[in-house]
């Protein structure tokens, strides 16, 4: 019967030594180039408050995080949320306003469009921290092989009749690889298209229409390049960094890939491809010039935590003109702070980051995708619809009715 | 065997059986409650609905197709680990030189984390850049590199190929310790009778395996029933839900539609399943042993 | 004479040969994440023919080891270690106890508790995981090392009883019914008697216990964050903005997989006999 006591004791000593300590709390995604760490080191510094940084890779963002909701916040004082999440986090109410901690100065200073969209019922709930979306990239020399100019394509028929010469006159295997694996991927296969195209995936009652007109060109679309053999089958089991990888190996002509993913082609030390990769607009249908999908993320504050004032200061601090800067020249996201979009700090970015005007316009003329607390579900189902037809299963029209009768029985669940 | 007195009985049971409460009883009555009320956490009110969950689940077409695959899945995938095990024993269980090496190796497989094996397969099923590809094209069996999770179909069966690696060695190793428990003079008295070694296969070895044989069968069916990181680590289920297991179908209706209700539902289907399946064994080996 | 003689060596080579196959079969995986664990980034991608990279770098494992970045990975190594030691000795000691009970001594619902073991290992971990977080939750046991070494306990529990059952089956009764006479109580004769007999048997399922434990993913990632995470979790945490970092993936699957690897090497006797005294009866 000692040993039991002398295991309880344990039990109890480790317990008490975990608690103690006051303590911020945070629940992050993964943290490319270290810009959390750094400013969390810089505030501990400066205000003598410890933080403790979880960081969570983006296949279990969502969980995780969904856990830590249901049951007041799980401990965290602050959380992220990624734009996918925002309505759904949101939904489960574990977020102060923010409107009672910023003053409308302060908040003035972030793009409005993204404060738009991380407000909810009325209350502010998420800092916006950075923005990005789809680009297309493409390998100019394979390009140039097939006597193909870049700016002359204007429609995604355009890039459909160019992929043929491209795949013949160059060393590209395939002139695209979509990434449609993870629901998540829409952004690099058929909702950014889509939206390119000048389509929506629902009218403002939330009824589907991406199964009618635009929405089926787009996916026909898709469908036609792999049945010509120019677009890549494969990308239905991959996901957006593989395809990213792809690129860089000089396989695909050209991507549709995220704001990171765009710098990354041109990383010498990651890309075979690297001096020859270059951004441009993403090509449109009839009536469209150009769009896409974009994504941000914010950080909120939860409701539970007891030290809301430092949390506060320590997300300003994070958001703040420099953490951002550092994050964009560093390459890796682009900022939400109006003040980075013009003048001398733009300047320095795009030194730093010569595609960074690019990118920015890109962004600016794209949109979030459905802003429904069931998105995720929708999104699955629609990336089995886009699976379906690329591996020819079902026609573009049948898979995309499935997912929009999918989608209606989903919605009419969180009624 | 005698009986136990009541305080011994306390003392030696009860923490054990606190244990196991915490973490299977209870959990297992609140899914069976939480299965019989509309409970999703996004909504304000979580109605009890009796057993409407049930009955969706009966017109539920990802169920059905989940169900298949997963049958095909464990079918195909015990009788593979099964039948490769078998013949591993008994290549481990002649004498030759470096025998025992292959004994420590094939600890191996069995020793690496499921995260692993799903990360470690993925990168090598990989179309553009995989070994299997590779190796396929140096070889010259393949011309070109073949997509080797891009087809529902061929996905799951590669998804089997990577549980085959993982799992087969456990089953062997019991096997190869049935085979050793095996009095070598029944061969001698069959040889004696001149029985030739497939005789002897059916007729002694089969047989005496039978007890440890059942055991193994029945361990994978349950815990290939219940796969869930290979399917998260390697195909996400996809594509065209070729490889949604139930396992990682529950797990999708409870973290992405957040249906508690319904995921609890089709937990309990599933476990209802594992548990016809598991006593049908059991009954098999108790009636066997009688 | 000579025809079984031909037949022999026939067999021979075919056993060697099987041998080889089955040794490429079984390491050929393992070894190649290795390969690619040193491989540069861009030897990854280059689609080059060679089986081994021009420029092999270690550069991933000293991250890793030694650098900033791999802190927090280091960490969880620790954790993994401290979770599963203790989660196994709680499970051996009260395992001991039950297994002892059920393997001796009659009593009322010992045949549909049997069963119940069994039926712990059909449900499936979506099923349970909930409630288990709430609760823990309440308990203020979320991301502690605690609340998972309570989960893991309960978790290999019912495995540990199973197998440490059959242990104590096996060995003579009378030995016990000696001690009785003598007056011995049920822990003497357990603790003095029955233990020694059986401390191989206990090594053997506490290392079971402990590879189990070490590698467990779901609940791990349900339940743990920053004070608690272990190696599984921290593997899958090499993911960059939406995908996955073959390089650093491989290297941490390697690191993670060291010491089950060498446990299960080491100790392959122990585990054998474990796992079948536990499983083959």
């Amino acid at each position: 019967m000692k040993k039991t006591l002398f295991l309880t004791l344990i039990l109890v000593l480790t317990f008490c030594l975990s608690m103690g300590a006051v303590t911020l709390k945070m629940l992050v995604r993964p943290d490319e180039g270290g810009v959390i760490e750094l400013y969390t080191k810089e505030f501990e510094k400066l205000t003598g408050v410890k933080v403790v940084v979880d960081y969570i890779g983006w296949d279990q963002i969502s969980i995780k995080t969904t856990t830590a909701l249901m049951h007041k916040g799980g401990g965290y004082d602050i959380i992220f949320i990624p734009s996918a999440e925002k309505s759904r986090f949101a939904a489960m109410g574990q977020f102060v306003d923010l409107n009672e901690w910023f003053t409308e100065d302060e908040k003035n200073e972030f793009l409005k469009s993204f404060v738009d969209y991380y407000s909810h019922e009325g209350q502010w709930i998420g800092v916006p921290w950075y923005s990005g979306g789809a680009h297309f990239v493409y390998n100019e020399k394979y390009f140039q092989d097939a006597n193909v100019n870049p700016e002359d394509l204007s429609t995604w028929q355009d890039v459909l009749n160019a992929s043929k010469a491209i795949v013949e006159k160059s060393n590209a295997e395939y002139a695209f690889t979509p990434s449609c694996k993870y629901p998540g991927n829409y952004y690099y296969n058929y909702g950014t298209i889509l939206l390119a195209m000048g389509g929506q995936f629902f009218d403002e009652n939330l009824n589907p229409v991406f199964n009618t007109g635009i929405g089926v060109e787009a996916l026909e679309l898709l469908v036609e390049g792999v049945n010509q053999g120019v677009f890549n089958p494969a990308g239905v089991s991959l996901d957006d960094y593989e395809t990213l990888k792809i690129f860089q190996a000089g396989k695909s002509a050209f991507m549709i890939n995220s704001t990171w993913s765009a710098n990354q082609a041109m990383l010498p030390e990651a890309s075979t491809v690297a001096d020859y990769a270059k951004v441009r607009m993403i090509p449109g249908g009839k009536n469209s010039e150009t769009g896409g999908l974009i994504y941000g993320g914010a950080f909120g504050i939860t409701k539970a935590s007891q030290y809301k004032e430092e949390a506060v200061e320590l997300v300003k601090l994070l958001t703040g003109t420099e953490a951002q800067m550092m994050h964009a020249i560093s390459g890796f996201n682009l900022p939400t702070r109006n003040s980075l979009f013009e003048g001398s700090r733009l300047e320095a970015i795009n030194k730093a980051w010569p595609v960074y005007g690019e990118l920015v316009a890109q962004v600016e003329v794209g949109s979030f995708g459905p802003d429904v607390v069931w998105l995720d579900p929708f999104r699955r189902a629609l990336a089995t619809a886009v699976q379906d037809a690329i591996s020819g299963k079902k026609t573009a029209k049948e898979a995309l009715d499935w997912a929009a009768r999918q989608a209606i029985d989903i919605k009419s669940q969180y009624e | 065997m005698k009986n136990l007195s009541r305080k011994n009985l306390i003392t030696l049971l009860l923490p054990s059986f606190l244990f196991i409460i915490f973490v299977f009883a209870v959990p297992i009555f609140y899914s069976i409650f939480i299965s019989l009320h509309h409970y999703n956490i996004l909504l304000p009110y979580h109605p009890f609905v009796g057993f409407k969950n049930y009955i969706k689940l009966f017109q539920d077409s990802v169920f059905w197709s989940s169900l298949k695959i997963t049958l095909y899945f464990v079918v195909v995938a015990v009788t593979i680990e099964l039948s490769l095990a078998m013949l591993i024993a008994l290549l481990l269980n002649q004498d030759f030189k470096g025998r025992e090496f292959l004994r420590v190796i094939l600890m191996v497989p069995w020793a690496v984390p499921w995260v692993v094996n799903g990360i470690m397969w993925k990168w090598i099923f990989n179309s553009e850049f995989g070994v299997l590809n590779k190796l396929l094209l140096q070889i010259g069996i393949i011309e070109k590199n073949i997509k080797w999770l891009g087809k529902p179909f061929l996905a799951l069966n590669m998804m089997i190929f990577a549980d085959v690696w993982k799992e087969t060695p456990f089953i062997a190793i019991l096997l190869l310790a049935g085979l050793q428990a095996i009095p070598i003079d029944y061969y001698e008295a069959a040889e004696i009778e001149g029985a030739n070694s497939w005789v002897k296969f059916c007729r002694i070895t089969l047989p005496l395996l039978k007890p440890v044989t059942f055991v193994a069968l029945s361990l994978r069916t349950i815990w290939a029933f219940k796969s869930f990181d290979l399917v998260y680590a390697l195909t996400q289920g996809g594509p065209s839900q070729g490889t949604n297991l139930l396992n990682f179908y529950i797990y999708q209706t409870t973290f992405s539609h957040l249906d508690f209700g319904y995921g609890a539902t089709l937990s309990l289907v599933l476990t209802i399943i594992i548990l016809v399946i598991t006593l049908l064994f059991y009954k098999f080996i108790l009636t066997e042993e009688e | 004479m000579i025809r079984k003689r031909k037949k022999n060596t026939l067999f021979k080579v075919l056993i060697y040969l099987s041998a080889v196959v089955l040794t490429l079969y079984i390491l050929g995986p393992f070894l190649w994440m290795f390969i690619s664990s040193i491989s540069p980034e861009i030897e990854l991608i280059s689609g080059s023919r060679k089986w081994f990279p021009s420029n092999p770098t270690l550069k991933r494992y000293e991250a890793l080891i030694n650098k900033v970045e791999g802190a927090r990975f280091r960490t969880a190594f620790f954790n993994s270690l401290i979770v599963a030691t203790i989660s196994t000795i709680l499970t051996m000691f009260f395992g001991t106890l039950a297994a002892y009970c059920y393997a001796r001594f009659k009593f009322k619902g010992k045949k549909s508790m049997v069963l119940g073991i069994l039926f712990t290992q059909m449900l499936p971990g979506a099923a349970i995981v909930i409630p288990i977080y709430l609760f823990m939750s309440s308990l203020n046991l979320l991301d502690t090392k605690v609340g998972l070494i309570l989960v893991y306990t309960g978790f290999i529990m019912p495995v540990a009883i199973w197998i440490l059952k059959n242990y104590f089956i096996s060995i003579p009764q009378e030995i016990e019914e000696a001690a009785i006479i003598d007056g011995a109580t049920t822990f003497q004769i357990l603790f003095r008697i029955i233990i020694p007999l059986v401390t191989p048997a206990l090594f053997a399922t506490g290392l079971y216990s402990f590879i189990t434990t070490w590698n467990e993913f779901f609940f791990a990632l349900i339940l743990t964050g920053s004070n608690s995470k272990t190696i599984p979790v921290a593997i899958t945490e090499f993911s960059t903005q939406g995908g996955v970092d073959y390089g650093m993936m491989c290297t941490a699957g390697v690191i993670g997989s060291i010491i089950p690897l060498v446990i299960a090497i080491i100790f392959k006797d122990y585990l054998v006999s474990g796992l079948t005294a536990g499983w083959a009866k």
